[in-house]
């Protein structure tokens, strides 16, 4: 994970720091399964097993003072070493300090590596779901439309998997005489 | 004074010519230098038609509004007040039925190929590419991606190839003016479909005006040689 305690790193912000203590502690007991980490930056680090992740979503997202209620980002990465995809959801709480990294991984060499869709708890998620379907190609169960979204829909494979090879045919100049309209 | 000054050139009276007078310098004229046709009386201009059609055409070359990534920033500017390519007679047109060229100005992927062809498709003959920039010509820094095409020539056909990332406005400046005098060029089937009609159509117009209409170096290599 990240190492801010270095010299000259920033300050770390005290209130973040604080927020995600509390925030541990909470997920402690309200979902047992996940595994809280503070960094030392004072974000938190969230690992749930994909069968939790909805919970510990509805957790975050409901939150009282200070709810997770920004969805900043959907990262997908590939691990082939550890024969592992992961997802992580980057949440901000508006009206509070807190900043939550909320992790789940996934066999990569499964037919349709799946995790649960967020879509229900951040409306937000739906376009960035479908971008990691995309080019990593995790599905995302109950996701209401998952369709390919930056490729065109007949792409073949997952193009920001480790050992994805590009198998197009080589391409060939046109020129006005042989050009089909 | 003033009053003297405002007298225009229509007061001034010429002398009416006695005769008509040989104009000598129309060069690769297709009339022959004997025949009346080249006699003309002064204020009246000869040329052969297709010389007329392609100094039309290289002068009103309209393009179509269409910038895809970052180069068309350039072409924005090319286009507005400063490099002003209004002076060259180009306009962007919103429509392609209106267009008669098109700047490919960025990255092609494979989605944007597909428009970028039924664009062209839409245009109207005869019509001309430019492809601007690393992005367009070859793919430039992207190439080798797993979603971008290697060069717009690989999706359409393209006159004139203006390298850089982005090309200046003076680049682009200089691609249409070679453009132009590919154009110049070019014979009354602009746009010949076929090599068989290529064949046909330079034979024809090269035995009656002297001249190839395609440019030298149209061959295999598929290069279109600019010869201003
Ligand atoms: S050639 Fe360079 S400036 Fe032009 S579209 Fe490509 S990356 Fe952008």
């Amino acid at each position: 994970m990240s190492d801010t305690g270095e010299a000259g790193a920033p300050a770390v912000n005290q209130e973040r720091l604080a927020a995600s203590e509390a925030l541990r502690a909470h997920l402690g007991t309200a979902v047992p399964g996940a595994e809280a980490v503070v960094r030392p930056d004072g974000e938190l680090d969230v690992r749930v097993r994909a069968a939790d992740l909805e919970a510990a979503a509805r957790v975050l997202a409901g939150r009282a003072p200070h709810p997770l209620n920004y969805l900043a980002c959907v990262t997908g990465l590939d691990w082939p070493e550890r024969g592992r995809l992961e997802v992580v959801y980057t949440l901000y709480s508006l009206p509070g300090p807190a900043k939550v990294h909320l992790r789940v991984e996934v066999d990569r060499s499964l037919e349709r590596p799946s995790v649960p869709s967020l879509t229900s708890v951040w409306p937000t998620a739906e376009f960035q779901e479908r971008e990691v379907f995309d080019l990593l190609g995790v599905w995302f169960e109950g996701h209401p439309d998952l369709r390919r979204i930056l490729l065109k829909e007949d792409f073949e494979g997952h193009p920001l998997r480790k050992d994805f090879v590009d198998r197009r045919p080589p391409w060939r100049r046109v020129t006005r005489e042989d050009y089909q309209p | 004074m003033g009053v003297e000054r405002r007298r225009g050139r229509a007061d001034i009276r010429t002398p009416r010519p006695k005769d008509v007078r040989i104009v000598e310098d129309i060069s690769h004229h297709s009339v022959p230098k004997e025949s009346p046709l080249r006699r003309v009386v002064p204020g009246v201009f000869m040329a052969d038609v297709q010389k007329l059609l392609n100094w039309g055409r290289k002068n009103s070359l309209w393009y179509m509004t269409f910038g895809i990534a970052c180069c068309a920033i350039e072409m924005m500017a090319t286009g507005a007040a400063r490099w002003d390519l209004d002076r060259f007679g180009s306009f962007f047109r919103a429509t392609p039925r209106q267009a008669d060229f098109m700047f490919v100005s960025g990255t092609i992927n494979e989605k944007m190929a597909e428009t970028v062809k039924l664009l062209y498709d839409q245009m109207a003959e005869p019509k001309w590419v430019l492809a601007m920039g690393a992005c367009a010509c070859t793919g430039g820094p992207f190439a080798g991606s797993y979603n971008v095409v290697p060069g717009v020539d690989k999706v359409i056909p393209v006159d004139v190839y203006v390298p850089g990332c982005p090309p200046r406005p003076e680049a682009l400046l200089d691609g249409l003016t070679r453009l132009q005098a590919l154009i110049a060029q070019e014979g009354l089937r602009a746009v010949p479909r076929t090599a068989a009609e290529r064949a046909a159509v330079g034979r024809s117009a090269g035995s009656s005006a002297g001249r190839p209409v395609e440019p030298a170096g149209s061959d295999a290599s598929g290069e279109r040689e600019v010869q201003a």
